[in-house]
């Protein structure tokens, strides 16, 4: 089964990434967006477009900028989404 | 066939109260006949630590509960050896509620659960 895992702490990415499969994604939102600047992703990484421009931030290229809508469009790519608090 | 769920302890206890309201998810779970697992990673092994005193913050001992996670159906319970590791902690320290499980074990069972808690 693949897991999209949702990431608004930017303290837990290396919780979070220890557990990613090959398969599956990880999608930045809120405070972790700053990740997008410094970090790759380990598999598929997405970053919410939204708030990246409320932080006046832009990506590092290596993730994929989604909106809201390909926010809920991401979440129906995967079996499961699970939101690592 | 059963839904699997998996609970997530990443936090140490009392600071939160996400270790006692995960543990709610997991009794009330058994309930609705879900095959549950307990993994309990990062600070989460703290929630485990055999020597637990709350009253003296007032606090309830819901460690007490971990005993009761086989009486609730909770079959699995994954305690991250890594995590032990680097926090120098040993098994006998650790209520002996959970199995110590490498980092691919607990992997594998997070990608194989229909639905993952954390809080």
């Amino acid at each position: 089964m693949t897991t999209l895992y949702i990431l608004n702490n930017p303290d837990l990415f290396q919780q979070c990434s220890a557990v990613l499969d090959e398969n599956d994604g990880l999608l930045l939102i809120e405070n972790a967006v700053v990740l997008a600047q410094q970090l790759e992703p380990k598999t598929a990484g997405f970053v919410l477009e939204e708030d990246l421009v409320a932080r006046g931030l832009d990506s590092n290229g290596s993730w994929g900028n989604k909106d809201y809508d390909g926010f809920v469009a991401l979440t129906l790519e995967y079996d499961k989404t699970v939101s690592w608090l | 066939m059963r839904k699997r769920l998996s609970i997530i302890f990443n936090k140490a206890p009392y600071g939160t109260q996400s270790g006692r309201e995960l543990l709610d998810i997991a009794l009330m779970a058994a309930a609705f006949d879900m095959d549950i697992s307990a993994l309990f990673i990062e600070d989460g092994v703290y929630q485990l630590l055999d020597n637990q005193q709350p009253d003296i913050l007032h606090m309830k001992n819901h460690s007490s509960t971990f005993k009761a996670l086989e009486l609730y159906g909770i079959e699995t319970a994954l305690v991250s050896e890594d995590a032990l590791i680097h926090r120098r902690l040993s098994q006998s320290q650790l209520l002996p509620v959970a199995q110590p499980a490498k980092q691919n074990e607990l992997q594998s069972i997070i990608a194989q659960s229909d639905f993952v808690f954390m809080l």
